[in-house]
C-alpha cells in the first residue's frame, strides 16, 4: 500500500466526503438564513402620489415606526393626468400608492389595472362606514380596488353671530325653502350671503344641484355606468330646488374653493354655506382668525332636507387610497391601507386633521366627539359629522363619466337659472350629451 | 430583349450612384455622429409621438387597456360634437382680439422704446419683459383676484369712480376680455423685443435721407418703418395666430373655460377629455381633436402666408 492509498482510504474518502458535505448544506443554510434576515431588512420606499397638506401626514410617521425598513416618500403631486401617463407607459414610474377620487377609482378599478384589496376590505369591512366602502366596490369584476379613505360628508356651515342677529335660529329640523326665507333673513339684516353659488358655468356651478341631488337618493348613473340618470325626476327636483336658491339672490357669486370665496369669508360677507368637512381643515381654520371673519361663531348642522324622507347630507367626492398591479410591494402597500384607513391610530390621525375616517370605532371615541377648533369656540362639531356619517347613503354613484358629466351640467346651468331654459326641457339636453359622452367610457 | 437590357443599363447605373452617396454618407461619418443627437431626439420625442397620436386618432383607448381600432369613429364625434364647434368659435373671437393687439401694442412699445432721447430704455425693456419670466399659475392667481366679482381689486379700483362691479369672469363677454387681458399681458415683452430687434436692424441712413428729402415722422414711419419691418409683422403674426389657436395657461388657470364654455380653446379641451380635468381618458377622441386642430393651424398659416407673401414681394 504506497502512502497515497494509506492516506486516502475508503473510509477516510468517505469520512472526508461526509464532512464537506455537511459543511456545505451548514454554509448554504446559513447563508440562506442570513440572506432571508437581510431581505426582512431590505430598505423599500413607497412612492406615494398625494398632494401636499393631506390627512395621511400625520400617518406618516406612524408607519414608518411600525415598519422600519419602508420609507414612505410623499410626491407632493396628485395630478391623475400625470398618474396616467405612468399607466400609459406600461407601469413606467407608477407609484405604489395613490388617493384619487371615487370616478376614478371606478374607470382604473374596470380594466383591472388597480390592485384588488379585497382581502382587507373584507377583513375590516364591519368597521367602515357602508354608504363610502360602496364607492369603491367595482360591480363588473365584484372586486374591491380601493381602500376607503375619508368620507366628503356635506353638512351646513353658518354663523351664530350673524344668524343671531337677523334673529334667526336653526330648528331640529327644516326644508330647503325654509333655509332660503332664514337665509333672506340674514342677507337682510346683515348683507351676508347663505350659499357659495358661481355662476362660472362650470363644475363649480353644479355642485350645488350635486348636494340635493344625492338628498334625495338620485345620481349621475347607475351603480356600473351604463345608464345616466341625471334627468330623471331626482334630477329636475334638484335642479328646481337650485333655481329657487338663485332666485332667491341670497348666494356669494363665487367658487367655494377658490382665494375670491375665503377673501369674501375673512371680510364677513358669508354667514353660511352648504359645504364638505374639510372645511373645517382647510378652509375655516387657516382663513378665521378674527372677529370680523366669525371667530369663535362658527357651527355646523345637518344639511336642511328637499323634501320628505330625503336624508340630511350630501357627498362632494372624497378619496380612496389605491395601489397599482405594478407595485412591487402590495404588502406593504395594504399595511399602510390598512394602518391608515383601518385602525384606531391612523383614523386617530386623519381625524384630527380634520376630515371624517372612514373608520366607524374612531367616530365613537371621545377624542372624536371632544375635538374642538378654534373658529368654533366651545362647539362639539363633530357630532353632527356623526351623523352626517349614519346617514350617508350607498346609492352616489362616480362612474367615470362623473366629472365630465358636471362639466356639461355647469356649462348649461345659468340659461335654466335665469328660465331662458325651462329646466325639464334644459336636463334632458344635458342628460342626452352626457349618454353621448357616456357611450365613449363604455368597454 | 431591348427593354430588359434597358433595366438593366438603369439599375447597373443606379447601382454605383447608391454606393457613391454610401461611401459618402461613410466617409463623412464623424460629422453625421455630431448631428445625430438632433435627429435621434427629434425622432423619439416629435416625431415618434406625433405618428402614435396620429394611429391613436383612429382608437378608442383609456391609456390603460389595449385600444381598439375603431376607424373614423372618433373623427365622426368630435365633429358633431358641439363643444368642438364652441371651442373653434372662441378661438376665432380669440384671434380676432388677440392678433391685432399682438402686432398693434408691440409696434407701439417697439417705436417708442426705439426713440434716441428715451431714458431708462434698459429698465422699460425689463418691466415688459418680466410677464414673459413669470410663472402663469402665480400669474393666475393674481389675475383670478384681479378679477374677483365681490371683492376683486379691478372692480374695488372702478367703484373709486362709481363704476361697476363687472363680472369679469362670470360673463363670457367679460372672460374673454381677461383672457385677452392676461394673453396680451404675458406676450407682450416677447414681440416688443422681436420688433425692437426689427426697428434697430434697419439702416439709419434710410431714415435720414428721407428726412433730408423732408419726410415728416408719420411719413417715415409709414412709407419707410413700417415696410421696411414687414418680415418682423409677417413672423409676429403667423406665431400670434399660432399663438392664439393653442392657448391653454391662460383660460386654463384663469377660468378653466368658462363661464359656459365660453373660454374654452382647443388645446384645453383636449387636454380636458384626453387626460385630466374631465376624468381623462377619452385619448381617441383628444387625438382626432388634435389632428384636426393641426389642419385648421396649417390652412390658417398657408392663407396667411399666401396673403402677406405676396405683397411682400411686390416692388
Amino acid at each position: 500500500m504506497s502512502g497515497f492509498d494509506r492516506a486516502f482510504s475508503r473510509r477516510r474518502l468517505l469520512g472526508t466526503g461526509a464532512a464537506l458535505a455537511g459543511g456545505l448544506t451548514l454554509g448554504r443554510t446559513a447563508r440562506s438564513t442570513a440572506a432571508r434576515a437581510l431581505a426582512a431588512q431590505e430598505q423599500i420606499t413607497l412612492q406615494v402620489y398625494i398632494h401636499a397638506n393631506n390627512p395621511l401626514d400625520s400617518v406618516k410617521p406612524l408607519y414608518e415606526a411600525k415598519y422600519p425598513n419602508v420609507k414612505l416618500n410623499y410626491l407632493e403631486q396628485s395630478d391623475m393626468a400625470v398618474f396616467r401617463a405612468t399607466l400609459a407607459a406600461n407601469g413606467e414610474g407608477t407609484p405604489d400608492l395613490l388617493r384619487p377620487e371615487t370616478n376614478d377609482v371606478q374607470d382604473l378599478g374596470k380594466t383591472g389595472v388597480l390592485l384588488d384589496v379585497t382581502d382587507l376590505v373584507e377583513k375590516h369591512k364591519a368597521d367602515l362606514a357602508p354608504g363610502k366602502l360602496a364607492e369603491c366596490f367595482i360591480p363588473a369584476t365584484g372586486t374591491y380596488a380601493g381602500f376607503p379613505a375619508e368620507i366628503g360628508a356635506v353638512g351646513l356651515y353658518y354663523r351664530e353671530d350673524l344668524w343671531q342677529e337677523a334673529g334667526v335660529s336653526v330648528p331640529a329640523d327644516w326644508t330647503w325653502d325654509d333655509y332660503i326665507e332664514a337665509a333672506k333673513t340674514v342677507k337682510g339684516k346683515t348683507g351676508a350671503a347663505s350659499f357659495a353659488f358661481p355662476s362660472s358655468g362650470d363644475n363649480q356651478t353644479a355642485l350645488l344641484w350635486t348636494f340635493v341631488m344625492f338628498q334625495l337618493g338620485g345620481s349621475i348613473t347607475n351603480a356600473d355606468g351604463t345608464e345616466v340618470t341625471l334627468d330623471d325626476d331626482k334630477g329636475i327636483a334638484a335642479m328646481e330646488q337650485v333655481k329657487k336658491i338663485y332666485d332667491a339672490d341670497v348666494s356669494l357669486d363665487e367658487p367655494p374653493f377658490e382665494e375670491t370665496y375665503f377673501q369674501a369669508l375673512v371680510a364677513g360677507q358669508v354667514a353660511g354655506a352648504p359645504l364638505p368637512v374639510g372645511y373645517r381643515g382647510f378652509a375655516l381654520e387657516p382663513y378665521v382668525k378674527d372677529e370680523q371673519g366669525g371667530l369663535g361663531q362658527w357651527r355646523v348642522a345637518l344639511l336642511p332636507r328637499p323634501a320628505e324622507g330625503a336624508v340630511r347630507v350630501a357627498s362632494i367626492g372624497g378619496a380612496a387610497l389605491v395601489s397599482t398591479t405594478y407595485t412591487k410591494y402590495p404588502q406593504e402597500v395594504k399595511n399602510f391601507m390598512e394602518l391608515a384607513l383601518g385602525t384606531m391610530e391612523g383614523a386617530t390621525a386623519c381625524g384630527e386633521w380634520g376630515v371624517v375616517p372612514t373608520f366607524l370605532p374612531y367616530l365613537a371615541t371621545d377624542s372624536w366627539r371632544n375635538a374642538r377648533s378654534e373658529p368654533y369656540g366651545d362647539f362639539a362639531f363633530n357630532a353632527v359629522w356623526t351623523e352626517a356619517v349614519n346617514q350617508f347613503p350607498d346609492t352616489w354613484y362616480k362612474q367615470p363619466v362623473f366629472a365630465e358629466a358636471l362639466n356639461e351640467l355647469g356649462a348649461q346651468m345659468m340659461p335654466m337659472m335665469g328660465g331662458e331654459v325651462e329646466i325639464a326641457a334644459g336636463m334632458r339636453t344635458v342628460g342626452d350629451r352626457v349618454r353621448d359622452l357616456n357611450a365613449r367610457y363604455q368597454p | 430583349m431591348h427593354g430588359v437590357r434597358g433595366t438593366e443599363h438603369r439599375s447597373a447605373r443606379r447601382r454605383p450612384r447608391a454606393r457613391t452617396r454610401f461611401a459618402r454618407v461613410a466617409r463623412h461619418w464623424r460629422e453625421y455622429l455630431c448631428i445625430a443627437p438632433f435627429f435621434v431626439l427629434f425622432a423619439v420625442f416629435f416625431a415618434y409621438p406625433i405618428v402614435w397620436a396620429f394611429v391613436l386618432s383612429f382608437q378608442r383607448w383609456d391609456g390603460v387597456t389595449a385600444a381598439r381600432w375603431v376607424g373614423f369613429d372618433n373623427y365622426a364625434f368630435v365633429l358633431r360634437d358641439p363643444v368642438t364647434r364652441q371651442v373653434f368659435v372662441n378661438t376665432a373671437i380669440f384671434l380676432l382680439l388677440l392678433v391685432p393687439l399682438g402686432l398693434i401694442l408691440p409696434l407701439a412699445f417697439g417705436v417708442i422704446l426705439n426713440q434716441p432721447f428715451l431714458r431708462l430704455r434698459g429698465v422699460f425693456r425689463t418691466i415688459l419683459f418680466i410677464p414673459v419670466v413669470t410663472s402663469t399659475v402665480v400669474v393666475g392667481i393674481v389675475f383670478r383676484l384681479l378679477f374677483g366679482s365681490a371683492n376683486g381689486w379691478l372692480n374695488g379700483l372702478v367703484a373709486q369712480v362709481g363704476l361697476g362691479p363687472y363680472p369679469w369672469l362670470k360673463d363670457a363677454s367679460w372672460a374673454r376680455v381677461s383672457i385677452v387681458a392676461l394673453t396680451t399681458w404675458g406676450r407682450l415683452g416677447f414681440a416688443t423685443l422681436i420688433v425692437l430687434g426689427g426697428l434697430q436692424a434697419i439702416d439709419q441712413e434710410i431714415h435720414d435721407a428721407a428726412r433730408v428729402d423732408g419726410a415728416s415722422a408719420w411719413n417715415v414711419f409709414w412709407r419707410i418703418t413700417l415696410p421696411l419691418m414687414r418680415p418682423v409683422m409677417i413672423f409676429l403674426l403667423i406665431t400670434s395666430t399660432i399663438g392664439v389657436m393653442t392657448l391653454f395657461s391662460q383660460p386654463y388657470v384663469l377660468t378653466r373655460g368658462g363661464p359656459s364654455n365660453a373660454t374654452l380653446t382647443p388645446l384645453l379641451h383636449i387636454y380636458t377629455i384626453g387626460l385630466g380635468g374631465a376624468g381623462g381618458g377619452r385619448i381617441g377622441d383628444a387625438s382626432a381633436l388634435s389632428f384636426l386642430l393641426s389642419a385648421v393651424m396649417v390652412l390658417v398659416a398657408f392663407v396667411q402666408l399666401w396673403a402677406t407673401w405676396g405683397r411682400s414681394a411686390e416692388p
